[in-house]
């Protein structure tokens, strides 16, 4: 089910209405759970069996690694845990990845044919609700959290709504106090709540879906060469909507979660007013990058064991980020390449002298634009649908082997891709240090009013067509 | 504001034909068992038939229109016929060009989609969608800002509306009177001319036996109870011409009537049917469609397809 489909809003509807109703705490959490799987199974109602598997797996791995007594028992039972819940994700969501490369290495080595790949539907937000479950082993397993007493408010925990899909991901020890007793939003914070739901609906509905799409659709699933402004114009327009969409999804998730009383931490912070890559993924889907950097960069020893250990543990992690968002190659390059830029950027950041230029306010700009076209050109793997297509398209921007030849956008198409990566850049840059909420505290209530109805009238009359969210496919 | 200006613009609201109303109306083809007529084909049955003007001749039957525009129908035709829950009429409207068999799977992706991709609360999100499209200019993407500025750019002013609206039941109205039809029609002889010399018309006894590799889907849906008619629509002037100097109808139309085991309704065969003129060529206006689906239905009721209901709808309408 989709946050912008119409089945959506009748579902929260009936959802909030449950959840005002003068019902008791358990009820309305039982509610909640139902209404989660509801949500699931309206995708795909039998893969509701494998949220129930994950959700059991780590429930009861959990309560086995607490009351372990030995280091032994413990670690034999978090491996019990990693196996089904990667096992999972990877039958799932990577067979057919290492079948095609187990192919592509036997014609290499002149063995055999290729292997056949198997028939297999990749269940939506597996890579979430494995990523939260997961989490919640981990926590207990050092010594983070007790396995909590409610298996009720766990299950809620992975199964929760608004972000079981698309994230953000979750901490266990973040959500389950919130079960404890019921807290009940005032009026100002359902209709901050709202705000949120609307001004997310916006960034998907009408400036990734309606805007921008159509543009980065034209180029990047088109064949043959692009001449280099259209070439620039669809990369760059695609920054723009994949920023649009996912943290249009995420802000439409926190705000649900808040309409109901819950609180979800915030996934994004001005992602492309970062200076700098690591700066970038201090913004960028927080709760994934911070995931990452607790269960996995941290364990691997970070930036504790020598400066050549450390740049393979950030090597290590990048490579896994990249194949986290999908099973291809192109999504491994992509996170090789910010990996290699967190490295590149250490290297400078040491060897370049330290001049005042930098410090000012002009000087950052300069080089979070730099940061920012870096992190365009990268997305280029992310949205091709294969590698030879981003090939020929960072060639083409680069105006090798075309120039002004070559398909070409319309020149409305790039008015309006540039025009919004512009705006979407400097609103971010201004923003650089403040929050949605500060702007909202120091507009007056006729500014704020006028902005909610402007993004209403604009979600009725400026909608595209209707598109999937971009990270339901992770 | 907006849809009052609009409306006195002379826009009227149209709902959105996609993958999910066909998937919906496809889920509907068991609510009358053998009392169900699916109409199959592409544009030219969307336009010409209303189903609404079917269902008031023959009141005690549930139409389902099933046909996708620029498709052609046999894909869906094997669907059905491989569905052991369904019963009903086909009514299929075919051209020559639609029973060669590279053009036997151009609407397979709507099967599939049905059949694998429409939930329950696609379901649910097409009924709100198809209710509230239906009755708002606005809520079509024709009128959408981008659509419009889009347009203002290319040409300096609004977009007119458009001479084509979709109706909930998935028929279509064109209204060709807002329409430079002469250069509608000029559009129409070029395409449909292509397409002929870039698909040479196969040998008759070839195409007569590709044809008739429909026969295993015909017998399956009669072997359970139901009926399958094969119906050619009307085209008229220079585009009739065509149809003819590639496949002329004796030599193959009639020839594939002669050997199949559903009936056959060919426009030229019908003295009510043939009268109609298509203004572009191919479709007719909305102002002929009502009388035409009379026609039809009475074609239909002579062959012993369908049959009358009660007294008061025969009196009405004969």
């Amino acid at each position: 089910m989709l946050f912008n489909s119409f089945t959506f809003i009748l579902f929260l509807a009936v959802i909030l209405a449950l959840r005002y109703s003068p019902l008791t705490w358990r009820v309305k959490r039982l509610w909640l759970l139902v209404g989660s799987y509801g949500f699931y199974a309206a995708w795909n109602p039998p893969f509701v069996a494998l949220l129930w598997v994950s959700t059991w797996t780590d429930w009861i791995v959990a309560q086995r690694i607490y009351r372990a007594r030995t280091r032994r028992a413990r670690r034999v039972f978090l491996v019990i845990s990693l196996s089904i819940n990667l096992g999972l994700l990877g039958f799932f969501k990577y067979s057919n990845f290492f079948l095609e490369s187990l192919g592509h290495l036997y014609a290499f080595w002149r063995v055999g044919g290729s292997l056949p790949l198997l028939d297999v539907v990749l269940p939506v937000g597996i890579s979430f609700y494995t990523f939260q479950t997961l989490s919640y082993t981990l926590d207990i397993f050092r010594g983070r959290g007790r396995p909590w007493h409610s298996f009720l408010d766990y299950a809620l925990y992975v199964a929760f709504f608004p972000q079981l899909v698309a994230g953000p991901i979750v901490r266990a020890f973040h959500f389950l106090p919130q079960c404890l007793r019921e807290r009940r939003p005032t009026g100002d914070e359902f209709a901050w709540a709202m705000s949120l739901f609307s001004l997310g609906l916006f960034e998907k509905i009408v400036l990734a879906d309606g805007l921008l799409a159509p543009i980065v659709e034209t180029v990047y699933d088109a064949e043959g060469p692009v001449d280099v402004l259209s070439a620039w114009c669809a990369t760059l327009a695609f920054s723009s909507q994949i920023f649009c969409d996912f943290s249009g999804y995420s802000l439409c998730a926190i705000g649900i979660a808040k309409s109901l009383g819950f609180s979800i931490p915030d996934n994004f912070y001005f992602p492309y007013a970062s200076i700098g890559f690591s700066e970038f993924w201090r913004r960028w889907h927080i709760s994934l990058s911070t995931w990452f950097r607790d269960y996995l960069f941290i364990p691997l020893g970070g930036s504790r064991r020598g400066p050549f250990r450390n740049t393979l543990n950030v090597i290590v992690t990048m490579l896994l980020v990249g194949l986290w968002h999908g099973a291809s190659l192109r999504f491994v390059l992509w996170g090789g390449i910010h990996g290699f830029l967190i490295l590149a950027e250490r290297l400078v950041k040491r060897s370049m002298p330290q001049w005042d230029v930098w410090k000012t306010g002009y000087g950052k700009l300069v080089l979070c634009l730099i940061t920012f076209m870096f992190i365009s050109i990268a997305w280029s793997f992310f949205r091709a649908e294969s590698l030879d297509r981003a090939l020929l398209i960072l060639q083409n921007m680069f105006g090798i082997g075309v120039g002004f030849s070559g398909l070409r956008l319309k020149s409305s198409d790039m008015v309006i891709a540039i025009f919004l990566t512009v705006s979407i850049f400097l609103t971010q840059w201004l923003m650089r240090n403040k929050t949605l909420e500060w702007l909202a505290t120091c507009s007056p209530w006729w500014a704020r009013s006028l902005a909610l109805a402007g993004i209403l009238i604009l979600i009725v009359l400026g909608a595209g067509e209707d598109r999937a969210f971009i990270y339901f496919q992770f | 504001m907006y849809e009052c200006h609009l409306r006195t613009a002379g826009f009227r609201p149209s709902v959105v034909d996609d993958r999910d109303l066909w998937s919906y109306y496809r889920a509907q083809v068991y609510s009358y068992g053998r009392k169900t007529i699916v109409l199959l084909g592409a544009s030219r049955i969307q336009l010409d038939v209303i189903p609404h003007e079917l269902e008031k001749m023959f009141p005690c039957y549930r139409i389902v229109q099933l046909a996708i525009d620029g498709k052609h129908p046999l894909s869906v035709l094997k669907d059905l016929s491989e569905d052991q829950g369904f019963r009903g009429i086909i009514v299929c409207s075919i051209t020559a060009l639609g029973f060669n068999r590279e053009n036997w799977d151009d609407q397979s992706d709507f099967v599939e989609y049905y059949h694998n991709h429409f939930t329950l609360d696609k379901r649910v999100n097409r009924m709100i969608k198809t209710f509230i499209q239906q009755h708002l200019v606005i809520a079509d993407p024709y009128v959408k800002f981008r659509k419009v500025f889009d347009y203002f750019l290319r040409r300096k002013r609004m977009p007119p509306p458009r001479y084509l609206v979709t109706c909930a039941d998935r028929s279509r109205k064109a209204d060709y009177s807002i329409v430079d039809v002469r250069a509608e029609r000029a559009f129409r002889i070029k395409r449909i001319r292509e397409i002929y010399e870039q698909n040479p018309a196969p040998p008759h006894q070839t195409w007569v036996r590709q044809a008739m590799a429909v026969e295993p889907f015909v017998a399956e849906i009669q072997g359970r109870g139901g009926k399958v008619v094969f119906l050619r629509l009307p085209s008229t002037g220079k585009h009739w011409e065509l149809d003819q100097q590639f496949y002329p109808k004796d030599r193959y139309w009639d020839q594939f009537a002669a050997g199949t085991s559903a009936e056959t309704i060919h426009f030229m065969n019908c003295s009510t049917l043939s009268e109609y003129n298509c203004p572009e060529g191919s479709h007719l206006d909305s102002k002929d469609a009502p009388t035409f689906t009379r026609d039809l239905g009475r074609e239909l009721r002579k062959k012993g397809i369908l049959s009358s209901c009660g007294y008061h709808q025969r009196t009405q309408y004969e």
